[in-house]
């Protein structure tokens, strides 16, 4: 891992430690600099009211030039949300994870995104293609491209 | 990295702005505000782009190799816009040597702050801190950094309206002033090509140096050194044969080892560090072996990322990638036997009448 990656996330989760998350976003596991795991809830009233998830954060050595592949973790404890976007295997389709990546955003930058991505949901429903990806879904959302249509939700 | 070496990591030189304490709300505000939004470090050669924005030389240029737009704003750039900022730059020079007190002080503060009203125990514990206080300075001695010199000279890009044949534009490439007559055959020629008419010969660059320090021989002292520091231009590498590719790495006296690919991605990471540390002041740029080291470094953390996924043993990925394998093997069957499905999306024909239906396509 590159200097500046371990870096900069080491800023990222020392603001953590201090500052704490925002409301609903918690912090499940950071041991080291390659994969962390949050846990994301929708507050106030939205479609997923009481429902708690956890996203999966896996960075490579060009963190924060390349984005990092976030997917929410599908197990015996944590589902994946009912959303147009988010398949049922976790992956998330969202253009700031692709080509709308910045460096300049950050893992809580796009936990907050993702909760309010979830909020603004108006339908619990799965993508329309939802069985036909998630067989053929490679293990790493990033190497899927997403095509990004609707940016209502 | 196990966790408790993560927190002693963290715990040692990882500075952030929430090094200060919540009451001093507005250092942390100076803080963040003199820090690359990239990297989260202390501006490095900061530059700025024309949407006003600020970066570290090396990650905006990095950045703008992958997506040519303001990493904050998202308005469209390149590097011909990075201009370097040498105000933020005394500014950053300033905070780093006076950090460390501002941060004891505000810290003392604190616990002062914090500290029940005086009575003779609260006296004796306040006696204690003062016991303490000259470890603590001795801890946070602060780095030796000479305020960088501002010359204010920050060159200032001019509108041009109408180009006449005659005229300088801004070459895109290398950035250098080219007549606008001239600019096909020079980026033709890899950014090589004499810049002006009158400048027919090709002059070495140490020629050109002179020429120019003798016109704008505005600081004589720091100029001796042998270093000859002006831009090197980006190349268009897909157009140069390999030979030339190679010459350029030979030009700037750096290995030509490896392949093709390893010398494009060797000069370009050369160009883009010289490129970043020339938006320095002069006596904060490193020196051409301190470069020449950075580069090697670089590419090894690069060769070791490229051979992370390497497979250990067979056996063990067979069992750790099973899922994947059985699911490739069941999608496999039906082909076997004839029937192709109906919602195949590995044939490219497929994939492109997909993209209009559905949001996705998995890549091979």
């Amino acid at each position: 891992m590159a200097a500046i990656a371990s870096r900069r996330l080491a800023k990222e989760l020392k603001e953590i430690h201090t500052q704490g998350c925002p409301v609903g976003i918690q912090l499940l596991s950071a041991d080291n600099f390659e994969e962390w795991h949050l846990s994301l809830e929708v507050m106030g009233e939205s479609q997923y009211q009481g429902e708690v998830f956890a996203l999966k954060f896996r960075f490579e050595s060009q963190y924060p030039i390349s984005a990092p592949a976030v997917q929410f973790i599908v197990n015996e404890r944590y589902t994946s949300p009912v959303h147009p976007h988010v398949y049922s295997n976790g992956h998330i389709c969202a253009s700031i994870l692709g080509n709308e990546w910045s460096p300049v955003l950050s893992v809580i930058g796009v936990c907050v995104t993702l909760q309010s991505m979830l909020a603004s949901c108006k339908k619990k429903e799965r993508p329309p293609d939802n069985d036909r990806y998630v067989r053929h879904a490679p293990d790493n959302p990033k190497q899927t491209r997403f095509h990004y249509h609707d940016d209502t939700v | 990295m196990s966790s408790d070496a993560l927190e002693r990591w963290l715990a040692s030189d990882v500075h952030d702005p929430s090094d200060f304490p919540k009451s001093a709300s507005a250092l942390r505000d100076l803080d963040a505000s003199l820090r690359c939004n990239i990297c989260g470090e202390l501006y490095n050669a900061p530059v700025t782009l024309t949407c006003g924005h600020c970066f570290c030389s090396v990650c905006v240029r990095e950045a703008i190799q992958v997506k040519a737009e303001c990493p904050t704003c998202r308005k469209q750039t390149n590097e011909s816009h990075i201009r370097s900022n040498p105000q933020i730059e005394a500014a950053v020079d300033g905070w780093k040597s006076s950090r460390a007190l501002v941060l004891r002080l505000c810290l003392e503060e604190e616990t002062r702050h914090n500290a029940p009203p005086f009575t003779t125990k609260a006296a004796a514990e306040s006696r204690k801190k003062r016991k303490l206080s000259p470890d603590s300075a001795s801890n946070s001695t602060t780095p030796e950094v000479s305020a960088g010199r501002t010359d204010g000279s920050t060159s200032s890009s001019q509108e041009v309206t109408v180009i006449d044949s005659e005229e300088l534009v801004d070459c895109p490439m290398c950035t250098k002033r080219v007549q606008m007559k001239r600019i096909n055959t020079h980026i033709d020629s890899g950014c090589r090509s004499p810049l002006r008419s009158d400048d027919e010969r090709p002059r070495s660059k140490g020629a050109q140096k002179n020429a120019w320090s003798k016109i704008l021989d505005r600081k004589g002292k720091g100029k001796e050194r042998d270093d000859d520091w002006t831009p090197v231009p980006k190349a268009s590498y897909q157009v140069l044969k390999d030979k030339q590719v190679k010459d350029l790495l030979i030009d700037q006296q750096l290995p030509t080892t490896g392949d093709r690919n390893a010398w494009i991605a060797r000069h370009q990471r050369w160009v883009l560090i010289w490129n970043a540390n020339l938006d320095q002041q002069p006596k904060q740029r490193k020196t051409i072996s301190e470069l020449r080291i950075e580069l090697k470094r670089w590419e090894e953390t690069r060769s070791k990322a490229k051979k992370a996924p390497e497979v250990d043993s067979a056996a063990a990925y067979e069992i750790a990638n099973k899922a994947q394998f059985d699911r490739l093997i069941a999608a496999a069957r039906p082909k076997k036997s004839g029937k192709i499905p109906r919602q195949s999306v590995h044939s490219p024909d497929d994939d492109y009448s997909s993209t209009k239906e559905n949001d996705v396509i998995v890549l091979d």
